[in-house]
């Protein structure tokens, strides 16, 4: 038991580490599934792009603040690829996510020019700032913590300016929207832009921070960040703005904890999809379970 | 006379065209509603009420024919464009307003709709003085619950917002389709009251779908009453002076069960 306690313990800094860093993906789940009423699957390639493309750019000696900025970019144009194909030719935003994140596996490939590559050392934006972050997991955790809460603070000012009040408008009433003069399909490729924006800067960190790249580094982000973000809503709600936005950070740091937790009493790591999984379809059916009587969508 | 506020010219809509359901909705309708006007629109089942609001509304665009409003042809402008000067409010209360949002978030959406919209703070102390005092003047109560969710409200408070948000910032046209329709008698007559006091307060050219027979005579300047996707009569305010509901029903044949002949 003492064991159990001392190894989660010792791992709590570096699983900080990685859950801040992969909060951005809840964050980009958060945006186009809770503000625009519309599931986007696009995190699980624009998280990859994010990363092949710093990678990249950085063994050509690139900047590394501009590398990042790039993949950013790069994301963005992802996202608002996913809300094109929706918008123009009706396709589910669902179905066109899974089109966008296919494509983009190849198009990491391409970028990467091999499965997996290592960064050039000291490249990246940490030892860019100070040599000493990336040898301090506390001092990771106070600069990913401080970025993690600045963005938080971005997003509660943007969602609650009169261009994101209409964001949210066109979210929870469609038939609404352009009777008030708003353009939907303006603020959904927005939306989805910003949504994978997100990921995307969370890729490109990622792999500046352990030292490496992988095209496969998307596979199954998805289904963490919706726990994460499902976490997040449950411990501090989602009814105001100011909850909505801190759910997905507040989610990603207990559920990443929670992982950890798993992985210390002897949980074998292949099995985690298959319990996320399971806890998703848990928090999903729980409400309905609770409501009695009301039967499934389907009837049953 | 005046330029009319609102100009329809042979205005044709076919729904489902091609195909064995295709449906006539409006036939070549010319209409032309001065500034200040209330013109009620009465008509059965079908006779292409909501879709000729539609039309004018810009959620659906005619097959043949021109809309003008204010002397400006708008036929081909999307809906966004042209409701910046046609507000309108839905039958369905869970329609017209944002369940999800706050009663002071809808009313800013709402002065956005006339204003533009930017990257400043949507809420301000300015803005929520304005709103308070607004709702005040309906006397439902609504002022002090600014910060309720509009899904909280009944449906006849959610009805009174969306007419205020319609009217917040005066738009050259209102539509109102059927607004009262979904609500119990009493609360239709609130609700009729208010439109009343915040349409000539604003003296806004007003087009109301109604199917109480009632109301168009005691609200509308104008009656205008369709059939088969066409205007059957037009009567004016003289030509209605003196008239009842059975004078309506006698005169035009109404037979339609929704209506209201009380």
């Amino acid at each position: 038991m003492t064991d159990i306690l001392y190894s989660f313990w010792h791992l709590v800094p570096v699983t900080l580490v990685q859950s801040l860093m992969y909060a951005t993906v809840a964050f980009g789940i958060m945006i186009p599934f809770r503000i625009l009423s519309l599931p986007d699957l696009t995190c699980e390639g624009s998280l990859p792009l994010g990363g092949c493309l710093t990678a990249a750019l950085l063994a050509t000696g690139f900047n590394p603040y501009g590398a990042t900025l790039l993949a950013v970019l790069a994301g963005a144009l992802a996202g608002a690829t996913t809300a094109w194909l929706h918008l123009r030719f009706r396709i589910h935003s669902l179905l066109a996510g899974i089109l966008v994140f296919t494509m983009l596996w190849s198009v990491n490939l391409r970028v990467l020019g091999k499965p997996n590559a290592p960064l050039p050392g000291e490249a990246n934006v940490f030892d860019a700032l100070s040599p000493g972050i990336l040898m301090s997991d506390w001092l990771q955790v106070g600069l990913l913590g401080a970025l993690a809460v600045a963005g938080t603070l971005a997003l509660i000012w943007l969602f609650r300016t009169e261009i994101g009040l209409s964001m949210r408008c066109v979210g929870v009433n469609e038939r609404l929207a352009p009777a008030l003069a708003i353009r939907s399909a303006v603020y959904i490729v927005g939306g989805f832009a910003l949504a994978n924006a997100i990921v995307a800067f969370g890729g490109a960190l990622l792999v500046q921070q352990q030292g490496y790249a992988d095209v496969t580094m998307g596979f199954g982000v998805l289904i963490n960040g919706l726990a994460a973000l499902i976490v997040g809503e449950a411990i501090v709600g989602r009814h105001t703005v100011v909850r909505q936005m801190c759910a997905p950070l507040v989610g990603a740091i207990v559920y990443y904890q929670l992982v950890s937790l798993g992985l210390a009493t002897g949980l074998h790591p292949s099995d985690l999809k298959f319990l996320t999984g399971l806890f998703v379809i848990a928090t999903l059916a729980l409400p309905r379970l609770l409501r009695r009587g009301e039967g499934s969508a389907l009837g049953l | 006379m005046a330029q009319p506020m609102i100009r329809l010219e042979g205005l044709r809509k076919t729904f489902n065209a091609g195909t064995p359901d295709a449906k006539l909705a409006t036939r070549d309708v010319s209409l032309e509603v001065q500034p200040g006007e209330f013109v009620a629109i009465i008509g059965g089942n079908g006779a292409g009420k909501s879709t000729l609001l539609n039309l004018i509304g810009g959620a659906l665009s005619p097959d043949q024919g021109r809309v003008e409003i204010a002397g400006a042809d708008v036929t081909n402008q999307p809906e966004h464009v042209r409701a910046r000067q046609v507000a309108r409010v839905f039958q369905d209360p869970m329609t017209g307003t944002a369940p999800m949002l706050t009663v002071e978030e809808n009313l800013v959406l709402a002065e956005l709709r006339a204003r533009g919209r930017g990257w400043r703070a949507a809420l301000t102390a300015s803005r929520r003085e304005r709103f308070r005092a607004d709702l005040a003047e309906l006397g439902l109560g609504l002022e002090d619950r600014l910060t309720a969710r509009a899904g909280l409200l009944s449906g006849g408070q959610r009805q009174a917002l969306a007419l205020v948000m319609a009217t917040l910032e005066a738009p050259d046209v209102l539509l109102l389709d059927e607004h009262t329709a979904a609500l119990d008698p009493r609360t239709s007559a609130t609700v009729m009251q208010a439109t009343q006091r915040l349409v000539a307060a604003r003296r806004l050219t007003t087009m109301m779908v109604t199917h109480n027979m009632e109301h168009a005579l005691q609200y509308g300047s104008r009656i205008v009453m369709m059939a088969d996707g066409g205007v059957r009569a037009d009567l004016s305010s003289q030509d209605k002076a003196g008239l009842g509901v059975a004078d309506l029903v006698q005169r035009f044949h109404i037979a339609d069960d929704r209506m209201i002949l009380s």
